[in-house]
């Protein structure tokens, strides 16, 4: 099978007011739909981005994966097995294979723990225990490039980059085959955004890895990934490979978020697509097509018909009535 | 103010600053130099731990306890603020001096409605209340909240991030100050929204006439907005200059590896990011010679043993670096 | 380019050593006094088998509520038993049962406390209404009502303490775990596969116990007190066995024939209490994790 994960139509839905709140308030449906209708699949060996504004249900797609969130609908494959359907012991030795990695890089870290304990602590976990310690933890502190001397230090001492490193040590240490990470450079420093996303990328090939990154970084997904999703309002609305979508968006939204991301040349001063507003909430959400109320193209069939997913090319999506002609608009993004 | 149109709006010479830790000195800030033109947007571009807050605290004394600043001087139009009294200083925030945070979320009291916050600024100001609310409206309105009238009795939950950051820069600029000093603005954002908030910035500026002290680590905004461009690099200015001249002719190796390592500007998708390699020095022991020396790739004989002095590339553009020692 | 190299100039991390906690909290004068009154207390209580000059319920009839003499250095009671030996002893007894007692709410609290916060939401509801429940009742008429049920013995006055001092510290333990239970390290132990109970008793509890023990340092104090004060009624150990608050009582009958019983159950009792307040105010500061941070 080429896909390591494939999603069909998963649902994730939260419960907004309790059973005897929503009775008093005679609230029909107490629920809102994070995520809706999402359908993707990441190729073994390859990297998918998930790409979405904050609140567009992008990281609870991610939790879902794991479980962390329970989905309320559609199917989650990870190799032949369905992920939703797994028993809680199945779904314990699923984290192996599957890995996830934190927004935060200090703040995953338990605070109390040392970094040498931190890195051994999905050993302990899957109950390994016939394996060298001390030398597994300094094969993986060295692999993820730092020294022995950091097994010592403790979460609040580790800059960063450091703590990012001690984190993609531990999703890594029981060789899974697919990590999550939640926006991978978030909170680093541009110089050393370079070097981790280097060693991801080092690792993905040495050890065949697929990865999901959920972020909201385009200019560095671009440099990352080989597929794209967008998301918007827990949908997705584009997908299709990371080169067709920066070269020529379908997508309004896709170009709205590409002509946003502000360029280092003050020669390149924004001319471009700028998006009004912001993103509805997620209880009421607008008719139609859910993007009208934010689309500069928006016409009357946009807010009355919800657009269908359609195919423009071999493997890529997008959701609109009018999608942009291919090679027909052509961004300037760098 | 208008007879102050020739005096720039801050003119800081050669400031440092010391914080006192049990390890020893953090020599958090050396000889800084840093004028902000009247009317113009200045930059300061540089990664954490380079001294941005430091500077932003001292122009407003907002220093911690155990900092003490060693040498230079800070001058707000004509008169130096490490002189000033307390009430002078008062008088100085907020209504002179005024300042958007980073977090839009906790900048802003979330038990008092938003038109009360606003009006509350103006408690200098001996206008009724109601020539007050107008004029927190008009901000409103400016900054574009729709319904300005009426979301001034909503509580600052009720509004969502971006507007909340429209609300807080309506209301650092109610008493029309002088300066406005940005810090990172916008990373709370999305970068739909960090547009919105961006090209607001560029539209009041040019209708309230005050000058911005933009202070990010995000080289597209600075492009976007600035008119001139301070780089620091561990507590040292290493280059200041025009925006054009900066971006496109960098001349401190610092600069340039930096546009370099910014994914935005990498034309090609790429399997290897430029890094800067190396850390930046622990500022309690530096190292002799220029600050960078440790992490770059062009250095020679002087950089190692003496610090460079400031060289002039052109009018506005000064580079502390040997190899601008020829011009 | 350089990902593969090491950094070399990694900071030395064991600056931090396992004393510095100890470092800090003799720094502090308050913290100082605490710990060497706490140490005198608790010492003389753990010899006092070998320090005390006579048994405390050795009876020397002929020296009867006596002043300070060489034989009898704090006087002796009506009974002409040793002041200075009996509260040497009580001094057990008022330890033996605040350790006890403070321990076990501690540990039956943290428990508790994580279960109600980590827990389903239903079993947090109950918990939180027992706590409440419990708190609801004042302590003392808590005690007396027991007591004149069971009668009175060292072990009902233990148990009085425990039940009324739990809710107190599975109050904190829940309301910290509830805050802990959706942070990202949580969250990524989750993800790697670990079960609630080892989320619970290897990532939660280092993170929860540390005002748990200030409150319990603190409670010390409070228990002290309470069996002085059980005992001064007659409802708490049994005569002959010596407590602070028995010789407390038995010096208010002769306060008019010599004020030294008062002295010897009053002084050590207020020392105590001082003792163990200043360490916990001490380990408050020490624990801090603001000011930890410089």
């Amino acid at each position: 099978m080429a896909n390591i994960l494939s999603i069909n139509n998963l649902r994730v839905r939260f419960r907004t007011d309790g059973a005897v709140r929503a009775f008093i308030d005679r609230n029909q449906d107490p629920y809102i739909d994070a995520v809706l209708d999402v359908s993707l699949s990441i190729e073994r060996g390859k990297t998918l981005g998930l790409v979405g504004e904050s609140g567009s249900g992008k990281t609870t797609i991610g939790r879902s994966i794991i479980r962390l969130v329970d989905p309320a609908g559609g199917t989650i494959m990870f190799e032949d097995e369905d992920i939703g359907r797994m028993s809680s012991n199945r779904l314990a030795t699923l984290r192996k294979d599957i890995s996830m990695m934190f927004q935060d890089p200090v703040a995953s870290l338990s605070p109390r723990k040392t970094v040498g304990s931190l890195i051994l602590e999905p050993f302990k976990i899957h109950g390994i225990d016939q394996i060298n310690q001390n030398q597994k933890a300094r094969e993986l502190i060295e692999m993820v490039g730092l020294n022995e001397a950091f097994l010592g230090a403790y979460p609040h001492q580790l800059s960063g980059g450091q703590a990012r490193r001690v984190g993609v040590a531990r999703a890594l240490a029981l060789n899974p085959k697919l990590v999550i990470a939640d926006e991978p450079t978030a909170g680093l420093d541009v110089s050393v955004q370079g070097e981790i996303l280097n060693l991801m990328r080092r690792l993905q090939v040495d050890r065949g890895l697929s990865y999901l990154i959920i972020t909201h970084n385009l200019p560095v997904i671009r440099h990352l990934s080989n597929h794209l999703a967008i998301i918007y309002l827990g949908r997705v609305i584009e997908i299709g490979s990371t080169k067709d979508i920066f070269t020529n968006p379908a997508h309004p939204y896709t170009l709205g978020l590409l002509s946003a991301v502000p360029q280092p040349d003050p020669n390149k001063r924004r001319e471009k697509l700028k998006l009004e507003g912001e993103l509805p909430s997620l209880s009421r959400r607008p008719t139609g097509c859910e993007f009208h109320t934010r689309c500069p193209f928006a016409v009357e069939k946009c807010q009355q018909e919800s657009p269908i997913r359609q195919e423009i090319e071999p493997r890529r999506f997008v959701s609109c009535h009018f999608p942009f002609p291919l090679s027909q608009v052509k961004v300037q993004t760098a | 103010m208008s007879n102050f149109n020739n005096v720039p709006v801050i003119d800081i010479s050669n400031l440092s600053v010391d914080f006192q830790t049990q390890r020893g000195d953090v020599r958090a800030l050396r000889n800084v130099d840093l004028t902000i033109p009247h009317n113009k947007t200045v930059g300061v571009v540089g990664e954490s731990g380079c001294g941005k807050s430091t500077l932003i605290n001292s122009i407003l004394r907002l220093l911690a306890s155990n900092a003490s600043i060693t040498s230079g001087s800070i001058r707000f139009l004509d008169t130096n603020i490490l002189e000033m009294t307390d009430p002078e200083l008062n008088d100085l925030r907020g209504q002179k001096i005024s300042m958007v945070f980073q977090d839009p979320m906790t900048a802003l009291n979330p038990v008092i409605t938003v038109g009360k916050q606003m009006t509350d600024i103006l408690f200098r100001d001996s206008h009724s209340r109601n020539a007050k609310r107008e004029k927190a409206r008009d901000m409103l309105q400016m900054v574009g909240i729709p319904d300005a009238e009426d979301r001034m009795n909503d509580y600052p939950h009720q509004f969502s991030g971006g507007m909340r950051q429209r609300i807080c820069i309506a209301m650092a600029l109610m008493m029309n100050p002088a300066l406005l000093i940005a810090d990172e603005p916008t990373t709370a954002l999305d970068v739909t929204l960090e547009a919105q908030v961006i090209h607001l910035l560029q539209e009041l500026k040019n209708s309230f006439q005050c000058s911005i002290l933009f202070v990010s680590h995000n080289l597209g905004l600075i492009a976007e907005l600035c008119d001139e461009v301070v780089v620091m690099y561990a507590g040292e200015v290493v280059e200041q200059g025009g925006v054009f001249d900066l971006f496109h002719s960098p001349a401190h190796p610092y600069t340039q590896r930096l546009l370099e390592c910014d994914p935005a500007r990498i034309e090609k998708s790429t399997d290897e990011l430029p890094t800067i390699s190396g850390r930046v020095p622990d500022l309690i022991e530096l190292p002799p010679g220029c600050i960078f020396s440790p992490r770059c790739v062009s250095k020679f004989e002087p950089c190692s043993t003496q610090p460079p002095p400031e060289f002039v590339v052109n009018e506005h553009h000064k580079v502390r670096c040997f190899l601008s020692q020829n011009g | 380019m350089e990902a593969k190299k090491s950094f070399s100039d990694s900071s030395d991390f064991r600056r931090e050593s396992r004393f510095s906690n100890l470092v800090q909290l003799v720094k502090n004068p308050l913290g100082l006094i605490g710990l060497i009154i706490v140490i005198a207390i608790v010492s003389s209580a753990i010899c006092a088998d070998w320090i005390a000059p006579y048994d405390y319920k050795a009876f020397d009839i002929k020296a009867r509520l006596s002043g300070p003499t060489w034989d009898h250095l704090l006087g002796t009671d009506n009974l002409g038993r040793d002041t200075l030996s009996r509260s040497l002893y009580g001094g057990r007894v008022a330890l033996s049962v605040a350790l006890i007692s403070v321990s076990l709410s501690l540990v039956i609290g943290l428990f508790l406390g994580m279960l109600a916060g980590y827990g389903p939401r239903r079993l947090d509801s109950l918990l939180v209404l027992i706590f409440d429940s419990i708190r609801a009742f004042p302590t003392i008429m808590f005690a007396l009502a027991v007591i004149t049920i069971v009668g009175p013995s060292l072990n009902t006055v233990i148990a009085v303490v425990v039940i009324t001092t739990v809710p107190g510290y599975a109050r904190i333990a829940r309301t910290q775990t509830l805050a802990l239970k959706h942070t990202e390290f949580i969250l990524a132990e989750r993800s790697l596969g670990a079960k609630p109970i080892r989320v619970m008793f290897s990532h939660i509890v280092p993170n929860v116990i540390a005002p748990l023990l200030i409150l319990a340092s603190m409670d010390i104090p409070v228990v002290i007190t309470i069996e002085a004060g059980l005992s001064f009624l007659g409802l708490g150990v049994k005569p002959p066995t010596a407590s602070w608050g028995s010789i407390l009582n038995l010096g208010y009958s002769f306060i008019r024939d010599t004020p030294w019983m008062v002295i010897a159950g009053g002084v050590p009792l207020i020392l105590t209490t001082l003792g163990f307040t200043f360490l916990g105010e001490a380990l408050r500061d020490v624990f801090d994790p603001k000011l930890k941070k410089d």
